[in-house]
């Protein structure tokens, strides 16, 4: 198909809209309410182009104009855009060749800018704002409005997290477009009508999960993030694209940090993982990277620990491991730790000829999925296999959703995605038969069409041999799809035993079904794959206690060693109070790494400019290990470290695409190391509600009904009054 | 050489109400006692047209309506028989038939009464409509405010299913029917159709985007036809008397027989049923008797329609769809007002732009903040007298920004009587700039 915009000819694939054949030619059109992610409805009228097509005379051939090309019939108005399909030998002429279009633009950001407040200067999405970059593109520049403005209320807390400005909002419908369409909750919407119109909701309050999203789908100041609310200015942030490590999905965010200081996280697109989404624990479960943070070693000193040096530190571990067989020492480590960190522990291990190595959390099999999400967004049958979705890997129930509102994902140019794909659709049909959820109840039962509570029996050997109606429509649903997607979570992985590869891999052939394993941490599938694991006979983490002398990182057992117990931390968490000597670890919002999510996907980890003392990552804090015990590991850096796993992979982890790179992983099914203890995933709970080390949103909305709560402000300047420095 | 042929008599349509040849059928048994039962309606040939229409098959009654020249009452004037041939043929879906009883336009006043007076004519109307597009299912989605119309549609409709003529193989025919009534809450923006089909699936009247067009995916995504009381009891008419006496009334494009309101300072306002081409000096001097006092504008086919000024010339337009594009208003739904001359144009048009303003559903940005925001300001500031010189033009301009950029039509028709009034009586916008308003009512307006 050949569009010819601006007299700029572009061959383009049928079913893409004008709006998209505009960029896909590389111009230009300002738009408010399309969304990529969202269906197009035309309301906002900012992407008015003249178009027109050329039309077939009575003789079947085109109507040709008198320099014998196809005559082109415009429509006698502007169109929108984004809600008109581009034909063969379509011509769209944008505000760069057409002076109506110009005008009309510039009129309705007019009509836009009339009840909008202007407050840039104390908007938090000023500098980043829709409205201020096309207002100053396609604007006149000054406004002949020369009334008062519509006042409405401008701090009404939607939720907790959420705060809208109502004067703010440009009505461009992509907050309720969005509860409606991704999440499939019917929560907002426009009351009262006319120049009256705002944004509300019914019953009070935001339903959690994914509600932050709404933060950024709006074009303006309305929707903001609470929990960042006047932080920073945009320019004045360090923006940091990286990949979120509190669950398996790996979701792509970007960290803005202002003085060294994490105050907002953003989502960031990534088509194959979670498309534009994430969950609220992703977004605003960060409060642990900037508060009660270790900034020093912690050293043991007559019964009680004291702040120190890294090279007393140092010290300290050499007293206390002389003597110890470099065999006896466990290494214990989290499983959102990066690759290039598995990588550190793996060769240190080696060095030290130890066998006592593990990460936590995992569980007993790693599965290597053969589904991606994409597959999941796509399926025609989805069976959910005892998880729960919201505390295991909350986008995945997204993209679940997705499947069942028909599973059309928008199609991609070069420009990115589809700015308005025609087929996404307002209040679109749901499909619940598609939908199997077997297991313990979860969130996603409201929206599942077949649903099965098997207790506490393993959900795949009950699917495998249905008792139940329920569980025999599942198989029957699974049986008669053609792309069917089995989801298996935790209830499956804890209770999987010697005979699961073989159980799931009949499964799969029975029904022909893809799988998605969630793995149990966020790289809990690539350190698998490494191989850090106990061998048998050696010890697992739950054995802890036994070790000779351990060193755990970022892992609260609140158990200690037998012997010398050294604790790499972000926080002084129960079991660092335990330790010989505590080591402040950065979290991973602050490394450069690899990690690979649940579907097998390498993704990138980037350092984010945070401020954190003196604490030290993973592989400097095992080198500083091995100096005190006076070996030289293989691995001292991140450098050295891609060396190693580009030996243990067959390939290397630098300069993976942006939205990463699904690679097979060598023998991670075979091994079964037992883990002596059942992995319950609590992701929103440990992030969001639970009283930890730092202040938790619960306890913040609690002082919030009180009264007590205070908007977080900015340190005072610490010079005297009156200073202007 | 053979002889010439006899000259053809020229068919010599019905274009007066005058004319002996015509004879009211819409409006024919309005104010008689007990119109509104069924008893009364069969014995004066209810639910004849159906059976005939019974008789005839789906494709023939869409033939006829075709052969008729019905076009839509509702306003928009688009032929009927050519929507119902939209209707997908054999797609194995249900198919609805959808009635816009939303009677909102001022001016507008005929579909209180049909379905207040006589309500069968509309159920027999929606029955043959039903029939022609395969539909067993129709909806009436009338105005909030039409409680005693909605009474008696519903008593109606319970006496049709009482006799068999509305439920399942009606009359035996084999053809399954029933209707439910819709009250609306009260927007203008619900005669919109696929606002309407919002409206009744229970979600916000915001319009559809289009396509789909109903007829492809309406209410409920379903195969859905709409059109205006009006035109289904037209129908019912046409399938009693055939589309030859329809046709025979009328212009060359305008056939048939209309209901013409009239309202304003006249002698008699009301609802008077006349051919397509009545000249509108008919209208008000010959039925509704002649203005009561002087007259300076007149508003042809509901409020947003263009303002005629009022002339001797305009007196002599034959009322029909063609005549009133040529002297550029429209026919709408021939809600025809008067404006007398001591009213003031500039506050006569802020009191439509303020309707318009107050019925804006709030979905597009011109006419929600162009419309309800800026121009009922406008307005207000003129019409109050504190009009400052420019202001014409930026209503000019502001109306060039929103003609043909809203999403749905309520932005244009407000700017029916905008554009017009200032094309027509400029003289009154420059004196409202100055701050002077003209006309002896003007003054009560300006401290209110």
């Amino acid at each position: 198909m050949k569009v010819t915009v601006d007299g700029t000819e572009v061959d383009l694939p049928s079913g893409t809209s004008a709006i998209d054949a505009v960029f896909a030619a590389g111009g230009d059109v300002p738009y408010f309410c399309a969304h990529p992610y969202l269906s197009p409805v035309g309301a906002c009228r900012m992407c008015l182009v003249e178009s027109g097509s050329p039309r077939k005379g009575q003789d079947g051939h085109f109507e040709l104009d008198e320099t014998g090309q196809p005559k082109i019939f415009y429509f006698p108005k502007p169109m929108a855009a984004c809600t008109m399909l581009a034909t063969e030998g379509m011509h769209i002429k944008t505000a760069k060749t057409s002076p109506v279009v110009a005008k009309s633009q510039a009129g309705m950001m007019e009509f836009h800018l009339i009840n909008h407040p202007l407050d840039c200067p104390t908007c938090d999405k000023g500098g980043a704002c829709e409205l201020q970059d096309r207002a100053f593109e396609y604007g006149y520049g000054a406004s002949r409005f020369g009334f008062d403005r519509r006042h409405a209320d401008k701090h009404y807390p939607l939720s907790d997290f959420i705060i809208l400005d109502q004067e703010r909002c440009i009505h461009c419908k992509r907050c309720v477009r969005y509860f409606e369409e991704v999440p499939g909750q019917e929560v907002l919407d426009f009351i009262e009508r006319g120049g009256h119109t705002f944004i509300d909701t019914q019953e009070g309050g935001l339903p959690t999960g994914f509600q932050g999203n709404i933060a950024d789908v709006c074009p303006v100041g309305a929707l903001l993030d609470n929990v960042a609310r006047f932080r920073g200015r945009n320019w004045e942030y360090d923006h940091t694209p990286t990949t979120c490590t509190l669950c398996p999905v790996g979701c792509a965010i970007t960290v803005d940090a202002r003085n060294g200081r994490l105050e907002r996280i953003v989502g960031r697109e990534n088509r194959e993982v979670n498309e534009q989404w994430i969950c609220d624990a992703g977004r605003f479960g960060h409060v642990f990277a900037r508060e009660g943070r270790l900034t020093s070693p912690l050293i043991r000193d007559g019964g009680q620990l004291r702040g120190a040096s890294w090279d007393e530190a140092i010290q300290a571990m050499k007293n206390g491991l002389y003597g110890t067989s470099p065999a006896d020492i466990a290494l214990f480590i989290n499983s959102d730790s990066t690759l290039e960190e598995g990588a550190a522990v793996q060769a240190l291990a080696g060095q030290l000829g130890t066998g006592h190595v593990d990460h936590w959390p995992r569980y007993p099999v790693a599965v290597s999925s053969t589904a991606t999400l994409t597959d999941v967004a796509s399926a025609d049958a989805v069976v959910v296999l005892g998880a729960d979705l919201g505390e295991e890997a909350p986008v995945v129930e997204l993209r679940i959703l997705e499947a069942l509102r028909g599973g059309i994902i928008p199609n991609e140019f070069t420009h990115g995605t589809a700015i308005a794909d025609l087929r996404l659709v307002e209040r679109p049909a749901r499909k619940p038969e598609r939908l199997a959820v077997i297991g313990q109840p979860s969130r996603l039962w409201k929206h599942a069409g077949i649903r099965a509570d098997v207790g506490g029996h393993n959900p795949l050997l009950k699917l495998a041999n249905p008792d139940s109606d329920e569980l025999r429509a599942a198989l029957t649903l699974l049986g008669r799809a053609e792309k069917p997607v089995l989801i298996l979570g935790a209830d499956v992985l804890n209770q999987a035993s010697g005979s699961f590869a073989a159980s799931l891999s009949d499964m799969a052939q029975r029904t022909g079904a893809k799988f998605l394993a969630i793995a149990a941490g966020a790289n809990s599938s690539g350190l698998a794959a490494l191989k850090l694991v106990p061998q048998p006979g050696q010890l697992n983490f739950s054995q802890l206690p036994q070790a000779r002398a351990a060193f755990i990182s970022r892992l609260d057992p609140r158990v200690r060693a037998a012997g010398f117990t050294i604790v790499h931390d972000t926080h002084l968490t129960e079991t660092a109070k335990l330790a010989d000597v505590v080591l402040p670890a950065v979290t991973n919002y602050e490394k450069r790494g690899t990690t690979v999510n649940l579907e097998g996907r390498f993704l990138a980890l980037q350092q984010a400019a945070l401020s954190a003392g003196d604490s030290a990552d993973l592989i400097r804090t095992l080198t500083i290990l091995a100096e005190a015990l006076g070996v030289r590991p293989q691995v001292r850096g991140l450098k050295s470290a891609q060396g190693v796993l580009e030996t243990a992979l067959g390939f290397s982890v630098q300069g993976l695409p942006e939205r990463g790179e699904i690679r097979p992983l060598a023998g991670a099914a075979g091994n079964g190391a037992t883990t002596g203890q059942v992995y319950k995933p609590q992701l929103w709970k440990e992030h969001m509600l639970d009283k930890g080390w730092h202040t938790t949103w619960a306890e913040r909305t609690e002082s919030l009904g009180a009264g007590e709560w205070e908007l977080p402000m900015a340190a005072q300047p610490r010079h005297a009054p009156g200073g202007d420095d | 050489m053979t002889a010439p042929a006899p000259p053809v008599t020229p068919r010599r349509p019905i274009v007066s109400g005058t004319d002996p040849r015509f004879v009211p059928t819409l409006y024919a048994h309005v104010g008689q006692g007990g119109s509104h039962t069924l008893e009364y309606y069969l014995r004066h040939d209810g639910y004849m047209g159906f059976k005939r229409a019974v008789a005839m098959g789906p494709d023939t009654v869409i033939d006829e309506i075709k052969k008729s020249g019905l076009r839509g009452r509702g306003g928009a004037g688009f032929a009927t028989g050519l929507k119902w041939s939209f209707m997908p043929l054999k797609d194995g879906r249900q198919h609805i038939v959808l009635c816009n009883a939303d009677e909102s336009e001022p001016g507008t006043f005929k579909d209180r009464y049909l379905m207040s007076e006589d309500p069968h004519q509309l159920i027999e109307g929606m029955l043959i409509g039903g029939l022609a597009m395969r539909a067993s299912l129709g909806y009436i989605y009338i105005r909030g405010e039409y409680v005693h119309a909605a009474e008696r549609l519903w008593a109606a409709i319970h006496e049709a299913r009482a006799n068999g003529l509305l439920g399942k193989n009606i009359l035996g025919s084999g053809f399954d029917f029933d209707l439910q009534v819709h009250r609306g809450a009260g927007a203008y923006i619900c005669g919109e159709e696929t606002a309407l089909m919002n409206s009744l699936e229970g979600l916000r009247a915001n319009p559809r985007l289009k396509p789909p067009f109903p007829a492809a995916a309406g209410l409920y995504g379903l195969p859905t036809t709409i059109n205006n009381v009006e035109t289904f009891c037209a129908a019912t008419h046409i399938m009693n008397y055939g589309a030859d006496w329809h046709a025979g009334m009328g212009t060359e494009k305008s056939r048939g027989m209309k209901l013409f309101q009239i309202s304003g300072p006249v002698k008699r306002p009301g609802v008077y049923e006349l051919p397509l081409g009545t000249p509108l000096r008919e209208l008000v001097y010959d039925w509704a008797g002649g203005p009561t006092e002087g007259i300076k504008a007149i508003i042809p086919g509901g409020i947003s329609c263009q303002l005629l000024k009022w002339s001797d010339q305009v007196l002599g337009t034959p009322m029909d769809y063609e005549s009133l594009a040529a002297a550029g208003s429209s026919l709408g739904t021939a809600g025809v007002t008067l404006i007398p001359a001591s009213a003031s144009i500039v506050q006569t048009t802020w009191n439509a732009v303020r309707f318009y303003g107050h019925e804006s559903c709030g979905k597009c940005t011109p006419c929600r903040e162009g419309i309800s925001g800026w121009m009922v300001k406008m307005y207000e500031k003129l019409g109050r007298g504190h009009g400052q010189p420019g202001d014409t033009q930026l209503i000019l301009d502001m109306a060039d920004n929103i003609g043909g950029r809203s999403f749905c039509a309520l932005a244009d028709a407000c700017l029916g009587p905008v554009l017009s009034s200032i094309k027509l009586f400029r003289e009154e916008y420059a004196a409202a700039e100055r701050g002077e308003l003209i006309g002896a009512g003007a003054r009560r307006w300006r401290e209110v």
